[in-house]
């Protein structure tokens, strides 16, 4: 077990350290941060006495040692455009995102659910093949004009939220429902067949013809199988929501982590960009460890695998 | 392999793909609408320079945004309105099929087939390529692929060669270099199983070649799982293409594309809604459909994959 | 069962997991208070107009022999007297109350010192927490600020700066002298600086033999020794006029607190509103500054939004959540429909050009490309009697009269603007005299036919449109739309879409061998734009250098007479119009709606990317 456990480890570090330089490499290949700093009649000079003061006129191996070096030291560099460390940047959004994460995750499942087990219940029905439909939509049409339209129906028509922003305890409904009705259609999709596969085997077949009720039968055993593949599906979906947030929360001003993604790239912000993509593949990495040593501690089998 | 790369696949024993009595009753049950739009999308993609009533790339500016025939009733201006440069819409979403057909078809068939090779290969030899290009997968799936998409597209988009297809042929490198870890997963999981089976064990003691062997007893049992993945991965290629054109790193102007034109209209969305909107829908229907058909066709193929997103 | 167990133990560690995500969660922020609606029918248009300059101006023309050689010294004293601006609303009691919220699609992040300032911070930094040495009125008028009154020695080489008295900076950091002054100056030309325009403010403000020196806590002596006697004190980075105004930041203060830490955190100026919280991209809030020395606001706070969607800023406007806010021109038909709405309007805001590079007619080894003439705009004999010359002149003539400008305006700006034919002159054209009726392009395709005919391109040609975004409404697009024009008469673009930054070094290497769009702000004098981008010496270039152009202006820039240099300015004009080396496209105005609860205020015109004034916004009655 433990052997499995450090060979992850070590995996989980070189992996992340590819990434390191992958994000290096790309974010100065993305562009010239200088050039959007500085006003449009400014002289030449200018611009390389800023490039050097931020260290950019040193060589590619020089900046990624002193890159390197920083994240041994727990800190990401200062945001060029900011000035403001990156980790404290990041530090003061990250609730933010996490808020709308967690939200989207609640809405998915409790619309994706209850719809899943009906479906299931009611399965090749006009109710099955409706919730499926509502909840595609929320997979198929594209996030940014979903969420504009929801904004001006219920925030500006109704009335019922604020549009934007994250000011008011209401705020979180539009840009979580955006992002949430994207994973419905999945939720449902699992709870459904988890449902008629439980449904289908023999130790229902045996309840049933035991004489055990059949609601008692669908509460008791159906339900309880049915949670847990959207439960594991939530770690995958962390990659989704990251994508996902970047959409979100430009269009609703939601101060987050994926509106900071946008905006280092956007500005060519190096240190910026590296701190939030590297925050990004640590989350999705160290979700995927947690759950692979999960189910490695269940399963023997995947430990020797 | 762990259970962590693929959620809620069931492993339980492999149920034959054809059985004639499956086919009959999966084709009574044929989503008809789906298929309908579709062919009608594929149609519109294939016949654009016949059907479409408008150049797509030229507008009237004097009828810049007028509202679509549809919501004002009158039938002698355009069905599905103008945008903010006088465009005829309806044209510009007939020509928007064929663009975003070829972008997921071409990203689809690059990002399978290196996708494909990378999972049969990974899957049977397993050993240290099978090491090093899980590491790859991992390291793809880490990278947050908007966040990529949209630096590569930024910094290079404009430079990437012609002959290549300019920006629009880079972002299907991109997708492509994403989507080729869906497949690979997949494939891999599937050749793992397969390799285990007895009519493979047998070739092998045959002298059958290790790509013979890939090739004609291993590949046919993964073909089912590529069809559906591949059909549901359609709607993905568009809705990132759309994403990436808010963004803006999506296939450029004037290029008529429904994602790009979503994007372009989004400031108009309380006024001039039909600019956003009408392509939005277009891609909507097209994803749906896509969707409700892959079901189907998985549910006749292989139930086996039912869990799969 | 294995199957059992493995399920339950994964259901109990998932929700533990999660449990422990969730106590990562924060509660939303606190709620503001909610803005109360008052709905009002009238709606009403403010258009603000230019008017004539009013100087008063003294000239001693002085003939002085020296050996060999004729000097001409040319005598100006200048005597500018304070004309503050009066709201037109009746006055409001000095008690502060409410909050304004007004959203712009970009805010940046903290820039608290005149050297990290760019834009947009350079606009919205000066209309709240700090000021600048200079403003301007509702006319576009240089008026008093912080310096209150200044007048130029007999030679015009040293200028006496009189600061305003009392002005205390904010949270007690003491009174604005001339230190304060001297020490942002300084900051704003340091090394690292953002800032642009600087060789005029060193020639200016750090003249050679010259410079700045405090003669008291409230008197600055700028010495242009070196630079020769300088009539545009007023024009670069010193009032909000053209876009870069220095913020007057804090000596002490900033001293105190260290450079880069003054940077981002505790802004103190001596604007009418403090700076209370800065959430990057989010909100920046502000309150009003009691007995303010200038003007107490009438709102007590005011939050300034950062909501880069179009579409999110409307909704929310709509909704009653914003007072004012950038908006699209687009967006007009929609938030004409709200009840209560009225629009604030600066014409003049911007003027949009098309850059015709490749136009390098002055002998210069030091560039990395030549002058390719065989592009059909470009002559190869700079001669401008020369067949070549005319050759090249009536192809980029036709490209000029074959856009149909007043549909463009129409159209791509909702009619808010108006078809421009001098470039640069906009907000000047009383000055134009006769030139106003004979400098028009007229929109006629068949003579841009027989144009290209005659020089000799009747097939037409290529050439490739870079569509370069700027911050007035429908540069992008008025460069689609000329492709589109232009395929009328053969003229066959390759569009390519680039951000400014990353098109900027074409325009300082002057590589780019087709054209762009771009645009302008309103200008102290049109002479401003010329010395900037259209000479050798300009950082940047608008894709023609000339030995005329090099000739007549810098005569120009040494003319300290207006009327004289005016009419250099107007000599250029005609050369560049004749010519056809740019090709101006329309006038723009800025439109900001005003909610319900506000009400229209007299605005410094006119480069009006952000709003000013903002301490004269009165309630809505």
């Amino acid at each position: 077990m433990q052997r499995f456990l450090v060979r992850r480890l070590i995996l989980t570090v070189v992996t992340l350290w590819l990434v390191s330089v992958l994000v290096f490499g790309m974010a100065r290949i993305s562009g010239d941060p200088t050039t959007l700093l500085i006003d449009d009649y400014a002289s030449a000079q200018t611009l390389t006495d800023l490039r050097s003061s931020l260290g950019l006129d040193k060589s590619w191996p020089e900046q990624y040692w002193i890159f390197m070096k920083g994240i041994l030291h727990g800190e990401f560099g200062e945001s060029i455009v900011q000035k403001q460390p990156v980790g404290a940047l990041i530090q003061e959004r990250l609730v933010a995102t996490f808020h709308l994460g967690i939200a989207s995750f609640v809405f998915s499942m409790a619309v994706g659910m209850p719809l899943g087990v009906l479906s299931a219940i009611q399965r090749g029905s006009i109710f099955d093949n409706v919730s499926k439909v509502i909840a595609l939509i929320g997979q198929s049409a594209p996030p940014f004009w979903l969420g504009i339209m929801l904004m001006f129906f219920f925030a500006v028509k109704l009335g019922w939220v604020p549009p934007s922003g994250r000011q008011e305890a209401s705020s979180i409904v539009l840009p979580a429902v955006t992002l949430g009705w994207f994973f419905v259609a999945a939720n449902l999709r699992l709870v459904r067949s988890a449902m008629l596969d439980v449904m289908d085997s023999e130790y229902i077949k045996l309840a049933r013809a035991k004489g055990v009720p059949s609601l008692q039968v669908i509460w008791k055993h159906a339900l309880r199988n049915a949670l847990i593949p959207p439960l594991t599906f939530a770690g995958i979906t962390l990659g989704a929501l990251i994508t996902g947030s970047l959409v979100a929360e430009t269009v609703f001003a939601w101060p987050g982590l994926g509106q900071l993604a946008f905006m280092a790239v956007r500005d060519s912000d190096y240190p910026l960009l590296q701190g939030v993509v590297i925050t990004f593949a640590v989350f999705y990495l160290a979700t995927a460890f947690l759950v692979d040593i999960l189910y490695a501690y269940i399963d023997p089998r995947i430990r020797y695998g | 392999m762990s259970p962590a790369e693929f959620p809620g696949v069931t492993l339980a024993p492999k149920r034959s793909a054809l059985s004639l009595n499956k086919l009959m009753r999966g084709l009574r049950r044929w989503p008809i609408l789906p298929v309908l739009l579709l062919s009608l999308v594929v149609v519109a993609g294939v016949a654009a320079p016949w059907i479409a009533p408008e150049n797509p790339r030229k507008g009237d500016l004097r009828a810049r945004m007028s509202p679509p025939a549809v919501s004002t009733g009158d039938t002698q201006s355009h069905l599905l309105g103008t945008d903010h440069l006088g465009r005829d819409i309806l044209s510009r979403v007939i020509y928007g099929a064929r663009i975003s057909l070829i972008v997921a078809a071409i990203t689809l068939v690059t990002g399978g087939l290196v996708g494909v090779v990378l999972g049969l290969v990974s899957g049977y030899y397993g050993g240290w390529i099978d090491e090093v290009i899980m590491r790859l997968v991992d390291i793809a799936l880490a990278l947050p692929l908007i966040l990529v998409a949209l630096v590569m597209v930024v910094s290079v988009g404009q430079s990437f060669p012609d002959a290549l297809g300019g920006q629009t042929g880079l972002i299907v490198v991109v997708l492509a270099s994403w989507i080729w870890v869906r497949f690979a997963r997949i494939v891999r999981g599937e050749v793992l199983q397969l390799k285990t089976m007895d009519y493979v064990a047998l070739a092998k003691v045959a002298g059958a070649s290790t790509p013979r062997i890939l090739a004609v007893h291993i590949l046919p049992g993964v073909t089912n799982t590529l069809i559906v993945v591949a059909t549901l991965q359609v709607g993905w290629v568009i809705l990132v293409e759309s994403t990436l054109s808010f963004l803006g790193a999506g296939v450029p102007p004037p290029t008529p594309a429904w994602g790009s034109m979503v994007a372009e209209g989004r400031d108009y969305l309380a006024g001039a809604w039909w600019i956003a909107t009408m392509p939005g829908v277009a891609i909507l229907l097209t994803v749906v459909s896509l969707n409700l058909f892959g079901d189907w066709l998985r549910d006749v193929l292989d139930p086996r994959l039912r869990q799969l997103e | 069962m294995r199957h059992n167990w493995f399920k339950c133990t994964n259901v109990l560690v998932t929700t533990s997991a999660m449990l422990i995500l969730m106590l990562f969660a924060a509660c939303g922020g606190s709620a503001p208070p909610e803005p109360v609606v008052v709905v009002k029918e009238v709606v009403k248009e403010v258009v603000v107009e230019k008017e004539v300059v009013k100087e008063v101006v003294k000239e001693v023309p002085k003939e002085v022999v020296v050996e060999k050689e004729v000097v001409k010294e040319v005598v100006v004293e200048r005597v500018v007297v304070a004309t503050p601006t009066v709201a037109s609303q009746p006055p409001e009691t000095q008690e502060p109350k409410g909050v304004l919220n007004i959203a712009y699609s970009q805010v940046g992040p903290p820039k608290f010192t005149p050297k990290v300032a760019g834009a947009p911070q350079t606009t919205i930094n000066v209309a709240t927490v700090w000021e600048s040495m200079w403003h301007s009125d509702a006319q576009g008028e240089t008026i008093p600020r912080l310096v209150k009154e200044w007048s130029a020695s007999p030679d015009g080489m040293v200028w006496t700066l009189k600061l305003q008295e009392g002005v205390q900076f904010h949270k007690g950091k003491g009174e604005f002298t001339a230190k304060d002054l001297i020490f942002s100056m300084n900051n704003s030309v340091e090394e690292g600086t953002v800032r642009g325009r600087l060789v005029q403010t060193k020639l200016i403000f750090f003249a050679k033999e010259g410079g700045m020196r405090a003669v008291d806590d409230h008197t600055v002596e700028v010495d242009t020794s070196g630079s020769g006697p300088r009539f545009d004190l007023t024009w670069y980075a010193t009032s909000a006029l053209l876009t870069g105004a220095i913020q007057i930041a804090s000596k002490n203060h900033v001293e105190a607190l260290g450079q880069d830490k003054a940077a981002v955190e505790d802004a103190i100026g001596t604007g009418p509103w403090e700076h209370i919280e800065h959430k990057t991209s989010e909100v920046w809030r502000l309150a009003a500054v009691e007995d303010h020395w200038r003007k107490t606001p009438n709102f007590a706070e005011l939050n300034i939004w950062e909501i880069s969607e179009e579409s999110t800023r409307v909704a929310n406007f709509q909704a009653g959540k914003l007072d004012s806010m950038h908006m699209s021109l687009e967006s007009l038909p929609v938030l004409k429909k709200i009840e209560g709405v009225k629009f604030m309007r600066l014409a003049g805001g911007g003027q949009t050009h098309i850059n015709i590079h490749g136009q390098m007619y002055v002998d210069r080894p030091d560039l990395a490309n030549p002058r390719n003439s065989d592009l059909p705009w470009i002559s190869s004999n700079p001669d401008t009697a020369s067949d070549e010359w005319d050759r090249a002149r009536k192809v980029r003539q036709a490209m000029s009269i074959s856009l149909d400008r007043q549909l463009i305006v129409d159209s791509l700006v909702s009619g808010e603007g108006i078809p421009n034919h001098v470039f640069g002159w906009m907000g000047f054209e009383s000055r134009l005299g006769a030139l106003k009726d004979t400098l028009v392009y007229k929109f006629d395709p068949e003579r841009a036919r027989q144009l290209l005919a005659e020089a000799r391109y009747a097939d037409g040609f290529e050439i490739d449109m870079a569509l370069t975004t700027r911050p007035f409404p429908g540069t992008v697009q008025m460069g689609e739309v000329a492709c589109t024009m232009w395929e009328e008469v053969g003229i066959r673009c390759s569009q390519t879409r680039s951000a400014m930054s990353a098109f900027r070094p074409k325009f300082v290497d002057r590589s780019w061998e087709g054209l762009n769009t771009h645009g302008l702000g309103p200008l102290p004098e049109p002479l401003v734009t010329y010395s900037s981008a259209m000479v050798t010496k300009g950082v940047i270039n608008y894709g023609i250098e000339h030995p005329f152009l090099e000739e007549k202006i810098t005569e120009a820039l040494a003319t300290f007479d207006p009327e004289a240099r005016f009419q250099l300015q107007r000599e250029i004009a005609q050369w560049v119009f004749d010519n056809a080396v740019i090709l101006p496209m329309y006038q723009v105005n800025w439109v900001f709606p005003i909610g319900p609860r506000i009400d229209l205020w007299d605005m410094a015109c006119c480069d009006a990317r952000t709003l000013f004034d903002l301490e004269h916004i009165p309630h809505r009655r």
